[in-house]
């Protein structure tokens, strides 16, 4: 054996370079069990255990129903509402989730972080893995509600369903970008922390989750447009139930602004590993 | 650049690592803000602290040019007061935090007993903690399940290994910690007077399996400790810090009596 093959060099500039990803596949037994702890310790000790991942965007979806479809009357453009409202909340929730728990990531784990070393993007990654698992059984949900309101023929299965499992990669991809590039701001100025809960609920009005599209128009519409969630839930509905329009380019832009993040936010997360034990 | 002779395990160059102490010169992002504004403008930035020079800022070396040499086999003792740098050193070791200059090399992996338990979880069972730990540690499954019985018997807590920690004792809670991190021994082991743990028939059986792990030449071992004692028993070496610097290194004997007799005298 090669003895020189297992030597570590620790220099200034060791975390500079890009994001080792070998290393992250090296400790993939670790992603996995992060990832089922994730899982298990969310809803250990509570009554309706795992029930929860799918109680939130339901009774969201019940409120929405209420609220903006009952009171406001807001259109949904002829779904159903407790089916456009499932499918909204159910994809925006992937985002926010990763979106969340990524921003926490320094915070959270400076404890484990600051006492031994293994490679930090396992964390995060685990978490966008947990919440991917969350929106796979909420998907199982919207599934029924579609068979349900199916069987009435008030909405019908589109196999461009199989193209779903592309924007939930997206989603979890664009919310744990965005959660990064916070965590690690986030070890220099805590105001990010109190800021992103609320950041994300302006952000998730500023998408069609209560309201379709097609409903509005003008700086809005445009300014809709930009934004790289609202062509990931437009097209969501319009892959399962063919509901609204298809949009092609500003779902290819959201994937470039998906992409730019994701690099960004891996540059930044090497810069703060480095030292932040120092700052935080 | 550190390259590695054959014999050694650890080779450290001209290591400095700079701290800051006190408030930094912005803490939220307003106030960030307000001194990039400043400075575009040519301003003086409004939150730099009235009569301290810029480039001050409270910085002072932690370690300052530390050369060491550690060779496979060998059990150092690093020995020094409060604020010498020995846990900084350690940090540095196990890539906690990143050097401000110099280098450290080392040849296979490292394993620090320094804080037992870290990354257990509390609402996680003994069993699943002591995985978590493990793949923490760098192991893969397979190789936790082949040393699972030995942690679980020489922990002592058999009976509640499927009882999440938080229900545990803090005896119970630093045996199975302890265990777990002296079974997944790795070429390098940093410990520490983790031995002030658990009860005196414990601590025997803890300081055992160090003493084992110390004489059998396949452990490279940095130990930090006051107590001379039990550097003695573990060490073959020691170094002496003091601010940052390293004042000597030698013997065990040497060192101590360096450090019992002139350390307060020496200048750094």
């Amino acid at each position: 054996m090669d003895r020189n093959t297992n030597i570590t060099l620790i220099t200034p500039d060791i975390f500079s370079k890009s994001v080792d990803l070998k290393e992250v596949w090296r400790y993939r037994d670790l992603i996995k069990l992060l990832f089922k702890r994730n899982i298990k310790v969310q809803y250990r000790q509570t009554v309706f255990g795992p029930l929860w991942i799918i109680v939130n965007p339901l009774m969201t979806s019940v409120v929405f129903t209420f609220v903006f479809g009952g009171f406001a009357k807001i259109s949904t453009g002829g779904v159903p509402h407790m089916l456009f409202y499932l499918m909204g909340t159910g994809m925006w929730n992937l985002f926010s989730s990763s979106l969340n728990l990524c921003a926490g990531t320094f915070r959270d784990n400076q404890s484990t972080y600051g006492k031994v070393y293994y490679p930090r993007l396992t964390v995060p990654i685990s978490q966008a893995l947990t919440c991917i698992f969350n929106f796979i059984v909420v998907f199982g949900f919207i599934l029924l509600f579609q068979a349900f309101y199916a069987l009435s023929g008030e909405v019908s299965f589109k196999s461009t369903m199989l193209l779903v499992p592309l924007l939930a990669l997206q989603s979890a991809c664009l919310g744990s970008s965005a959660g990064i590039i916070i965590s690690s701001l986030a070890t220099k100025y805590k105001d990010l922390l109190l800021a992103v809960t609320f950041l994300t609920q302006l952000w998730m009005y500023a998408t069609p989750i209560v309201y379709p599209l097609a409903d509005t128009g003008g700086w809005m519409y445009r300014l809709l447009l930009v934004n790289p969630m609202t062509p990931i839930i437009e097209n969501f509905r319009y892959f399962m139930i063919g509901a609204g329009r298809f949009l092609g380019g500003w779902w290819a832009l959201s994937w470039v602004v998906t992409l730019a993040l994701l690099y960004l936010s891996l540059r930044m997360f090497r810069k703060t590993e480095k030292t932040f034990i120092d700052v935080i | 650049m550190s390259v590695l002779n054959e014999s050694e395990a650890i080779k450290i160059e001209g290591l400095y690592k700079k701290y800051r102490t006190g408030q930094f010169g912005a803490s939220t992002l307003l106030e960030s803000l307000e001194n990039w504004l400043a400075r575009k403008r040519g301003l003086e930035e409004p939150n730099l602290k009235i009569g301290v020079p810029k480039l001050q800022n409270e910085e002072f070396w932690a370690l300052q040019g530390i050369d060491l040499s550690v060779n496979e086999g060998d059990r150092l003792g690093i020995i020094g007061s409060n604020g010498a740098g020995k846990s900084t050193l350690l940090k540095l070791i196990c890539r906690i935090t990143a050097p401000t200059a110099g280098s450290i090399a080392y040849r296979g992996r490292i394993t620090s007993m320094l804080e037992v338990g870290t990354g257990f979880n509390p609402e996680m069972t003994g069993r699943e903690n002591i995985y978590l730990n493990g793949t923490i540690l760098g192991l893969t499954e397979r190789q936790i399940d082949e040393r699972l019985d030995e942690i679980i018997e020489f922990s002592e807590v058999a009976d509640f290994i499927d009882t999440p920690v938080k229900r545990y004792s803090s005896g119970m809670y630093v045996k199975l910690a302890f265990s777990v991190t002296s079974h997944f021994d790795s070429e390098i082991m940093i410990m520490d007077e983790v031995l002030a743990v658990g009860d005196a028939k414990f601590r025997e059986k803890c300081m055992n399996r160090m003493l084992g792990m110390a004489k059998d030449g396949k452990h490279t071992i940095l130990f930090v400790s006051h107590n001379r004692e039990q550097v003695e028993m573990l060490c073959n070496r020691a170094v002496v810090l003091k601010k940052g610097r390293l004042l000597m290194q030698g013997s065990v004997k040497e060192a101590f009596d360096f450090y019992e007799n002139r350390y307060n005298d020496a200048d750094v």
